[in-house]
């Protein structure tokens, strides 16, 4: 079995919280495993090929066994990784600024993606009915948009924040907002006439080149849409990527190799790279929290707007 | 269970005898014995070993070489763990050596991939594209210089050089090629990918035109290993070199001038990356 769902782990975690103020929970510890949380999409299965690609990288890497952890959602990866139950985890820029509102510098970010052309973002975008009215912003306003989760960085807050420079309060501007699960969900939504609009990743490109991925992609690869039928109108970014982030109390020498075998896969394996749903020819560049600095400050302001203190 | 106990011992994960010393080979004007460079060596050379020491575990020896062919030689016959060649002292030693790590240069891509393009049916080798026209998708040097560089690599230089059609972005290389404006197209890989990855399950992107190949830039230098390097402290190395740049700013600054001059950080290299291989 290559996936064990995240809440395998939840009377540990449960015991941890109960022991919260003991010591950080054994993570100096000799290991004996590796334990990683990732997030699924039932939908994609080349998520499950990346997992599994990392899995033997790291096998090799370190000779101990991993454990992949599943959640299907963000805030499983969050949780699990903020409470010691897991080594690694793969952590959008938002779950990583919650990760270290939690708990600092125990957690590392120590790799994000390149994009071929050098850039190390990917974008929001807004994307519509290709059939629809709608060509920016200011025409959805009175229409309703749907969101793929709370903890999205690409999903919901940065282009929050991008819309509330923009003079659109994405709170009062539309008429109904939802949260779909996930950001192929967010899409079949507008496809099923749910939504007038809704606010998905883009990457693999720029708003000037188009881009190589995102959800109407790989929908549209999937036979589920076609990809002519639906319009990007309004684009914010780059925003930093997501970042394969180590326990900072794990042992110096089990990071460095996590490190080197994942930012060797590009170069080792370059068929597997791309197999596991990667930009061809992007590679893995080290990061660390100050790369972040902008996300941990937008995720503060979101939750100040959201609580009424701005 | 032989590997994983060689790998468990190379993250120093379980009790295990001293490892033996990391010896580097470090370019000078005069031999001597593999050592800690001395106190009045660079500050940059001295936190480098000290950091490897420390992130390596084991003591990590300063080996003066000659030349890259010095350092090659070294390498091959055991006497070194970790040299900079150049692809011709590579050349020499390339059954037991393999590249690792490269450094980019400041404000330069990664050693991207580019595809050579054609449509499909034609002939796409060198002597077939002598004189002809090539269209690249851009100015930028993702688009044009790498490119440009890659397809003299591959034999596409000098008497088979073709003439050169710059065009405004990838779409309209690719256009200029249907059209039949121009007779090949070099674009990254990822631009590739943008144009022609398959719309639907049942559509095949650019199913009118053909790869010839894909390649990376050749490195010009790199440091290179044995290739009977064990892999856990291959990882490790790079863990700790694709990450200096960040962590200690004096030994990144050393080691990274011994490949390129105004280096921003280390990258990882392909074990073929010091001749012009194509990728499968």
């Amino acid at each position: 079995m290559l996936f064990r769902p995240l809440a395998a782990l939840l009377p540990a975690a449960l015991l941890t919280a109960l022991l919260g103020g003991c010591g950080r929970g054994g993570g100096e510890a000799q290991m004996h495993e590796v334990r990683m949380a990732v997030r699924s999409q039932a939908a994609d299965p080349r998520i499950a090929r990346r997992w599994s690609a990392f899995k033997a990288v790291f096998e090799r890497a370190t000779g101990l066994p991993v454990t992949l952890y599943q959640s299907t959602d963000y805030n499983g990866v969050i949780q699990a990784f903020a409470s010691n139950q897991v080594d690694v985890a793969e952590l959008a820029p938002d779950s990583y600024a919650n990760v270290d509102a939690q708990i600092g510098t125990l957690a590392a970010p120590i790799l994000a993606i390149r994009e071929p052309e050098g850039a190390m973002g990917y974008y929001s975008g807004v994307v519509v009915k290709a059939g629809s009215p709608y060509r920016s912003l200011q025409d959805l306003r009175g229409h309703s948009l749907v969101y793929p989760d709370f903890n999205s960085t690409s999903g919901y807050l940065f282009p929050r924040g991008k819309m509330r420079e923009q003079g659109f309060d994405p709170d009062k501007v539309f008429s109904k907002t939802g949260i779909s699960g996930g950001h192929l969900q967010s899409v079949m939504a507008v496809e099923n006439g749910q939504y007038d609009a809704a606010v998905v990743y883009l990457s693999g490109g720029t708003p000037q080149t188009g881009f190589a991925a995102g959800p109407i992609v790989r929908l549209a690869q999937l036979g589920m849409i076609k990809s002519g039928d639906f319009r990007i109108i309004w684009t914010a970014g780059p925003m930093p990527t997501t970042a394969l982030s180590v326990r900072a109390d794990r042992p110096q020498s089990f990071i460095d190799a996590v490190r080197g075998a994942a930012a060797a896969l590009p170069y080792d394996d370059p068929k597997t790279w791309d197999d596991v749903g990667q930009i061809n020819g992007s590679t893995f560049a080290a990061v660390d929290r100050s790369f972040y600095a902008p996300i941990i400050k937008l995720r503060a302001e979101d939750i100040a707007h959201r609580r009424g203190q701005k | 269970m032989k590997r994983v106990i060689l790998a468990a011992a190379a993250l120093g994960l379980m009790g295990a005898a001293p490892a033996p010393a990391f010896r580097i080979g470090v370019l000078e004007s005069a031999p001597g014995p593999c050592a800690a460079p001395p106190p009045s060596a660079p500050a940059g050379e001295r936190a480098y070993f000290q950091l490897l020491a420390k992130r390596l575990e084991r003591p990590v020896l300063a080996c003066p070489v000659l030349s890259f062919a010095d350092g090659a030689a070294g390498l091959a016959a055991g006497r070194l763990d970790m040299a900079v060649l150049d692809p011709a002292s590579y050349a020499a030693v390339k059954p037991a050596v393999r590249a690792v790590m490269t450094a980019r240069p400041d404000g330069a891509p990664t050693r991207v991939r580019v595809v050579l393009v054609v449509k499909a049916g034609h002939d796409g080798g060198p002597e077939a594209l002598e004189g002809r026209t090539v269209a690249f998708g851009g100015s930028s040097a993702v688009a044009l210089a790498v490119p440009r560089e890659v397809l003299a690599e591959q034999g596409y230089g000098g008497p088979f050089a073709g003439r050169e059609q710059v065009s405004a972005d990838e779409t309209a290389a690719l256009a200029a090629l249907r059209a039949g404006t121009a007779n090949a197209v070099v674009l990254g890989d990822a631009a590739w990918q943008r144009q022609c990855q398959n719309p639907s399950p049942k559509v095949q992107g650019c199913a009118d035109l053909r790869v010839v190949w894909r390649a990376r830039p050749q490195a010009q230098r790199a440091f290179a290993v044995r290739r009977d390097l064990p892999d856990p402290l291959r990882f490790r190395l790079l863990g700790v070199h694709v990450a200096m740049n960040l962590e200690d700013r004096p030994a990144f600054g050393w080691a990274a001038a011994q490949l390129a001059p105004g280096a921003a950080d280390f990258q990882p290299a392909e074990a073929l990356a010091l001749e012009p291989v194509r990728l499968p």
